[in-house]
């Protein structure tokens, strides 16, 4: 084993749901073609990528869409309040629905931004959220 | 909180498995590997992401196992310092709170790292944080909790002689992968109380 790269890129929550999300479904698919022979896999990983969505089904990470995730990104990172990556990145995850919540992620939350921008950068949030009726009727 | 790490390794394809396609089979091999493993000093393995390159298989004499060499991809848990994550209250004890996510559950909130003016209760075992106000706010078991990565310790761990392995207890082995977090900021701890 060789370690090429030890960092090559962060992923947000929504991106590791998605992803394994995505393989899960492939491995369905696979058992669906070829029969209960192929759904043997290894122990480690079902076990790990079912404590994985376990755990960001309880985050906002399923509140996200590609869109509106990929549209929040680029609104955060082009803001001229020059938010840091992993200021992004958190915002992301945790999807902060008040002054306190964004008071945690964002260092000298007061010094550096204005009432106004407080809640205009809550407020892009939430907009990139789905809300919870969209999410059940989604599901249904 | 979850980070891609670039790998290359020489995985082995025993000829068990070259009934399934190649790149099938070298993603189980990996995931057998790797997954839910941690990987000194540089986090929890999760899975394979993708595959970058594999170079072609060469079968070595004596099996008839094909080797090649990969180079791939990990989703890796590894949040980086002075970052805020939401986790369950596993248990309390008098040094601090142990917190767990689903797939990790190696966090520990040390005493000296919680909120002024909490002190255990050690009839209920759960910490209570009294505010200036002189409210009283509980640390109750499996509450969501919000807390800041302080310190990562990684333990590289010697194997253990097979025949030791037993009268071994599972206390004597240190975790290979810890997260020590804090939570005496305003917007950390329990997520009900904000």
């Amino acid at each position: 084993m060789k370690i090429v790269e030890p960092c090559e890129a962060m992923l947000s929550n929504y991106e590791v749901l998605a992803h394994i999300q995505d393989v899960k479904q492939r491995y369905r698919d696979q058992v669906a073609e070829q029969g209960p022979a192929a759904a043997m896999k290894p122990g480690n990983l079902e076990t790990v990528m079912k404590e994985i969505i376990d755990y960001l089904s309880t985050t906002a990470a399923t509140a996200q869409t590609p869109e509106a995730t990929a549209k929040l990104v680029e609104e955060l990172a082009k803001s001229p309040l020059q938010f840091e990556k992993i200021e992004v990145l958190m915002m992301l995850n945790h999807l902060p629905k008040n002054e306190t919540e964004l008071d945690v992620l964002i260092e000298e939350l007061e010094s550096r931004l204005s009432e106004e921008q407080i809640t205009g950068i809550l407020n892009t949030i939430r907009s990139a959220t789905r809300s919870k009726a969209d999410r059940d009727t989604l599901e249904d | 909180m979850f980070i891609l790490t670039r790998l290359s390794d020489l995985i082995t394809i025993q000829p068990t498995t070259f009934t399934t396609p190649t790149r099938q089979a070298l993603e189980d091999q990996i995931n057998a590997r790797y997954s839910n493993k941690v990987i000194h000093k540089i986090g929890l393995s999760i899975c394979l992401y993708d595959i970058l390159k594999s170079s072609d298989g060469l079968i070595g004499s004596g099996t008839g196992n094909v080797n090649i060499n990969v180079e791939f991809r990990l989703i890796v848990f590894r949040p980086f310092k002075g970052e805020v994550i939401t986790g369950r209250i596993a248990n309390s004890t008098p040094n601090g709170i142990h917190v767990r996510l689903d797939f990790f559950d190696e966090i520990f909130l040390p005493k000296d790292l919680l909120f002024e003016g909490s002190v255990f209760d050690h009839n209920e075992q759960v910490w209570v944080w009294r505010t200036e106000d002189g409210d009283e706010l509980f640390f109750d078991k499996n509450e969501s909790v919000r807390f800041r990565v302080e310190e990562e310790e990684f333990v590289d761990n010697t194997p253990v002689d097979p025949a030791l392995r037993d009268s071994l207890a599972d206390a004597d082995l240190k975790p290979p992968y810890r997260i020590i977090g804090s939570c005496y900021q305003s917007g950390l701890g329990v997520v009900a109380w904000w």
